[in-house]
């Protein structure tokens, strides 16, 4: 589990998850700023917008990977030795349910704007 | 070790190796590397971690005449070696180690030495003190230099290549003695490992001694603290001798009063030597090159400005080293190790301001004899040179002798590797041969080594602190040394030193220490030192008083002139009631003609 | 001046504890090194223990903290400690002795990297007649990296290597793997790349800086460090 993506291609994955990050998350908030959002149906029309629905999705990926560095990282530094396996496999699995979840999630919303007709 | 154990040898860890080479210092690590790559069983023993041996601390650089950036060849580097020893080298070693240089300076670049480049991209090469191009007419470029940290370069490329080849190591590991067998033939040698305080027994068919030099004994000195010349003195315990021990290199530019060693590599990039009336003076003592001349001649160039009454400072005790006219670029590109240095230690720059040097103990030109396979020599009774079974002496505490009565620069790092490598292919050759040596098992002579541990594990005192310790008798010692047997010798100071040694000796008999730890006592070894430092010290006084001459660094002020007649000789020592007997120099080289005993002019 | 030293003997089974010990100040001039200052100590008491050798920076015997910095006792000015001066040994490795620390796994390291140039397949002869050409501009690269003493100050300085002593290169060793990479003779740079890429030998470096704060010859590891990494990436697009 500790040499899952590791040494220089986890180092470039984490810059590259970063800076994707860093371009994401302000146009999304500018984004979500932006829309006049009143009753359910219409939030999850902005959400499912193919353009961002994309983005987002894409993000979970990256933000998984990016956390999965970091956090392995700190594992690694800060973890007595004999319990690190533990540990990351505690982050492995809780990433992986966080990754399930909003999966499901960006399904749901394309499924809810279909069925409000607005896709 | 509790001394039951210390009674007990076979309750000590005992190893078996083909070979043991004693220091990790650039001669002990070359010799390593050629019998580690012909996969002979071999150890080394060094008393420090191999790359804090004192190589580290060479700074100029090593001759060879590989002609990058001047016309040279090793025929031109062999008569300069002749005339920088005063005559008193052996030609047919120099021939050998002058012919070897340009070959084995390639194979350590080989090896990954960072040696400073020309633009061609071969290797930089720097002029130096007593180099010359057609025996004299003009000033040679031979030194090969990596910047001004040549011998931290080439100890640390060794120290890698012997990782490579897998060499085993004891390091931190104070060698004892060497042990005999019943028939008095070397079979081995025992340690201390230091950390833990463990006798151990390393048998071996055969020991190769590389363990430096032994400056310690004088006051201000260039060398380090671990150069007590352990080798040396285990060679006169013994029972046999030293040679030419009277001759002790005193660089001209230490940092005056400390010691610090500024490279002759400052002059030869183009820096001069100034008195108290800001006049370069060499010109007076080598009209010719001047502040390159060889290094005695510099130092006792020194020495008299300062006792005429030309010193510079308040104490009128020194002389200036300017390289302020140099540009301040190709200080910092080409001599950044010793620029640090005087900022370090004296707060000066030496782009903007001169710093202050004096002649500082530096080298010894004696030590224990070898012939050019690096086999050690003893005198038969009737007076010829035999080796010694199984024993080598190679680098500083090896008298080849291709140093005679005075080292040029960047001979000792050619030394080191040439006759590094040459004593391990003789060894490799022997090797391959039958054993009709020593057997694995055979008793060994090991009393004495006991008798000497034992005496210093029961030295220490539980009474309130003694008025005299190791520290004290060896800073009086050094004091002797500095004051009776510096730059300038006389029949009366050294006849005084002989008495104050034996007073010094008496006071170590009787010392007591107060560390009775086994676990890095430092305070042991430093007396074990102590005791081999003092029987250097022995060696050289008596090897002095008897040489009536002046030659290269031996100075006596009451015989200034060199006599060929009676004194073109090597001195040898032996411990056994200070006998002085003498052994011819060599003046037949291999191939060429040898050169005669001229007067020498720089 | 007053000193507070590290004291601990393994024969005892005392704990380690702080000595006080006191030098009269007409002893310590404006060019007192430690290290004098500390020979000076052992003349009081000849059981005080550390290594020391060259006296003068070049053989990293005598690294040691000194109020709380990683320092080589013989080119360290006392006139420029504030007292008490606090003499530990360097964090992070095992003592053996007072100041004296166990430097084996800081070698061990240094070995794993393979520290030496391969310039030849291993079958390859080499040819003494002639030196393997570099450039002035080819051999000023290695500036820096060549000149590393192995005192072992930056990495009993570095947090990383406190905390994965025993898998994390550390400073040192990884600027002598930089040293070898660069060297324009040296033809295993993809290998030697390919081996120093792992999770735990080079990337626990955290940039904290440390080594290169630490580094008595002013050596600057953490970008050397960083040389690295953006060599790996250069081997990636090649």
């Amino acid at each position: 589990m500790t040499r899952l993506l590791t040494g220089f291609r986890a180092h470039l994955w984490q810059r590259v998850s970063a800076v994707w990050l860093l371009v994401y998350v302000p146009l999304a908030v500018a984004y979500l700023a932006f829309q006049p959002v009143s009753s359910h149906a219409a939030l999850m029309g902005v959400l499912s917008q193919p353009l961002f629905w994309v983005a987002s999705v894409l993000t979970i990926g990256l933000l998984a990977v990016h956390a999965w560095v970091g956090v392995r990282d700190a594992i690694l530094d800060y973890a007595p030795r004999p319990r690190v396996g533990l540990w990351l496999m505690a982050l492995a699995t809780m990433l992986a349910f966080w990754v399930g979840f909003a999966l499901y999630a960006a399904w749901r919303i394309l499924v809810e704007a279909n069925e409000g007709g607005l896709l | 070790m509790s001394l039951a154990e210390l009674d007990n040898p076979a309750q000590w860890d005992i190893y078996h190796f083909d070979a043991v080479i004693v220091g990790a210092g650039g001669a002990g690590l070359r010799s390593a590397l050629q019998l580690a790559q012909s996969d002979q069983n071999v150890a080394v023993v060094s008393k420090v971690f191999p790359t804090r041996s004192h190589t580290v601390a060479a700074q100029g650089g090593i001759n060879a005449a590989l002609g990058n950036l001047s016309e040279d060849n090793w025929h031109w580097h062999m008569y300069d070696t002749i005339k920088g020893s005063d005559y008193l080298g052996d030609q047919d070693a120099i021939e050998f180690m002058c012919r070897e240089a340009a070959e084995i300076v390639r194979e350590l670049e080989h090896f990954g030495v960072p040696f400073s480049r020309t633009d061609a991209g071969t290797i930089y090469q720097r002029p130096f003190g007593g180099q010359s191009q057609r025996f004299g007419k003009s000033q040679a470029t031979r030194t090969c230099a990596a910047a001004d940290r040549t011998g931290h370069a080439i100890l640390h490329t060794l120290y890698q290549q012997n990782l490579k080849a897998g060499t085993t190591f004891f390091n931190e590991a104070f060698a004892v003695d060497l042990v005999k067998d019943a028939q008095g033939e070397v079979a081995g040698l025992v340690i201390l490992d230091i950390a833990r305080g463990k006798v151990q027994l390393l048998r071996a068919r055969s020991v190769v001694l590389a363990t430096g030099g032994a400056c310690q004994l004088f006051e201000t000195n260039t060398n380090a603290k671990i150069n007590t010349g352990d080798g040396l003195a285990m060679v006169l315990r013994a029972g046999l001798p030293l040679q030419d021990m009277e001759f002790w290199q005193f660089h001209p530019t230490g940092v005056a009063g400390k010691g610090m060693l500024l490279s002759e590599a400052a002059r030869g990039e183009g820096g001069v030597l100034r008195n108290a009336e800001g006049r370069a003076f060499m010109v007076d003592y080598a009209p010719n090159v001047k502040d390159l001349a060889s290094r005695d001649v510099v130092a006792r160039a020194i020495a008299v400005e300062v006792k005429e009454g030309r010193g510079c400072g308040p104490n009128k005790d020194h002389v200036l080293l300017d390289l302020t006219h140099l540009d301040a670029e190709v200080i910092k590109q080409r001599l950044p190790g010793i620029r640090d240095i005087a900022l370090t230690f004296l707060g000066l720059d030496m782009c903007d301001s001169p710093v202050p040097v004096y002649p500082t103990a530096h080298y010894m030109m004696g030590g224990i004899p070898t012939d050019f396979h690096g086999r050690v020599l003893t005198q038969s009774v009737q007076g010829e040179a035999t080796p010694v079974a199984g024993l080598y002496a190679i680098g500083e505490c090896a008298c080849v002798s291709v140093h005679g009565a005075n080292r040029l620069g960047g001979n000792s790092l050619l030394d080191i590797v040439v006759f590094g490598r040459a004593a391990a292919r003789h060894l490799q050759a022997a090797l391959a041969g039958p054993n009709t040596r020593t057997q694995a098992d055979s008793p060994l002579d090991l009393a004495p080594i006991q008798q000497r541990l034992a005496h210093w594990q029961q030295a220490v005192s539980d009474e309130a602190r003694s008025e005299d310790s190791v520290a004290a008798i060896r800073r009086d010692l050094q004091a002797a040394m500095q004051q009776d047997c510096g730059v300038f010798r006389t029949e009366e100071t050294l006849t005084q030193l002989c008495a104050s040694l034996a007073a010094l000796q008496a006071r170590l008999k009787k010392v007591s220490l107060q560390d009775a730890s086994a676990a890095f006592n430092l305070e042991r070894l430093e007396a074990m030192e102590l005791e081999n430092l003092m029987t250097l010290a022995t060696a050289t006084a008596y090897s002095a008083l008897a040489r009536k001459e002046s030659r290269g660094a031996h100075s006596r002020m009451d015989y200034p002139d060199r006599d060929d007649q009676a004194w073109l000789k090597h001195s040898l020592y032996f411990l056994q009631d200070h006998r002085l007997t003498y052994k011819p120099v060599n003046l037949t080289p291999l191939t060429v003609d040898g050169f005669e005993p001229k007067a020498r002019v720089y | 001046m007053q000193f507070s030293i590290y004291r601990y003997q393994p024969e005892s089974h005392d704990e380690p504890y702080m000595q006080s010990f006191e030098l009269a100040d007409d002893r310590i001039n404006d060019d007192t090194m430690l290290l004098g200052a500390l020979e000076m100590l052992r003349e009081q008491d000849p059981t005080l223990t550390f290594r020391s050798s060259c006296k003068e920076g070049v053989c990293g015997s005598d690294g040691m903290n000194v109020n709380g910095q990683n320092v080589l006792s013989c080119i360290t000015q006392v006139k420029s400690l504030p007292a008490p001066v606090v003499i530990r040994p360097m964090p992070g490795l095992p003592v053996i002795r007072d100041l004296v620390i166990d430097m084996d796994l800081f070698y061990r390291h240094y070995e794993s990297v393979d520290p030496y140039l391969q310039p030849t397949q291993p079958n390859q002869t080499i040819d003494l007649d002639h030196e393997l050409l570099q450039s002035p501009q080819e051999r000023e690269r290695l500036d820096g990296s060549y000149e590393c003493i192995l005192c072992g100050c930056c990495a009993t300085s570095c947090p990383s290597f406190w905390w994965n002593p025993d898998q994390f290169h550390g400073p040192a060793a990884l600027l002598a793997a930089r040293r070898f990479v660069i060297d324009s003779r040296d033809i295993t740079t993809r290998d030697r790349l390919e081996k120093l890429d792992d999770v735990y030998k080079t990337f626990r470096c955290r940039n904290i800086q440390n080594c290169t704060a630490s580094c008595p010859k002013g050596l600057n590891p953490s970008q050397a460090i960083n040389e690295l990494k953006s060599l790996m990436l250069k081997k990636q697009v090649d």
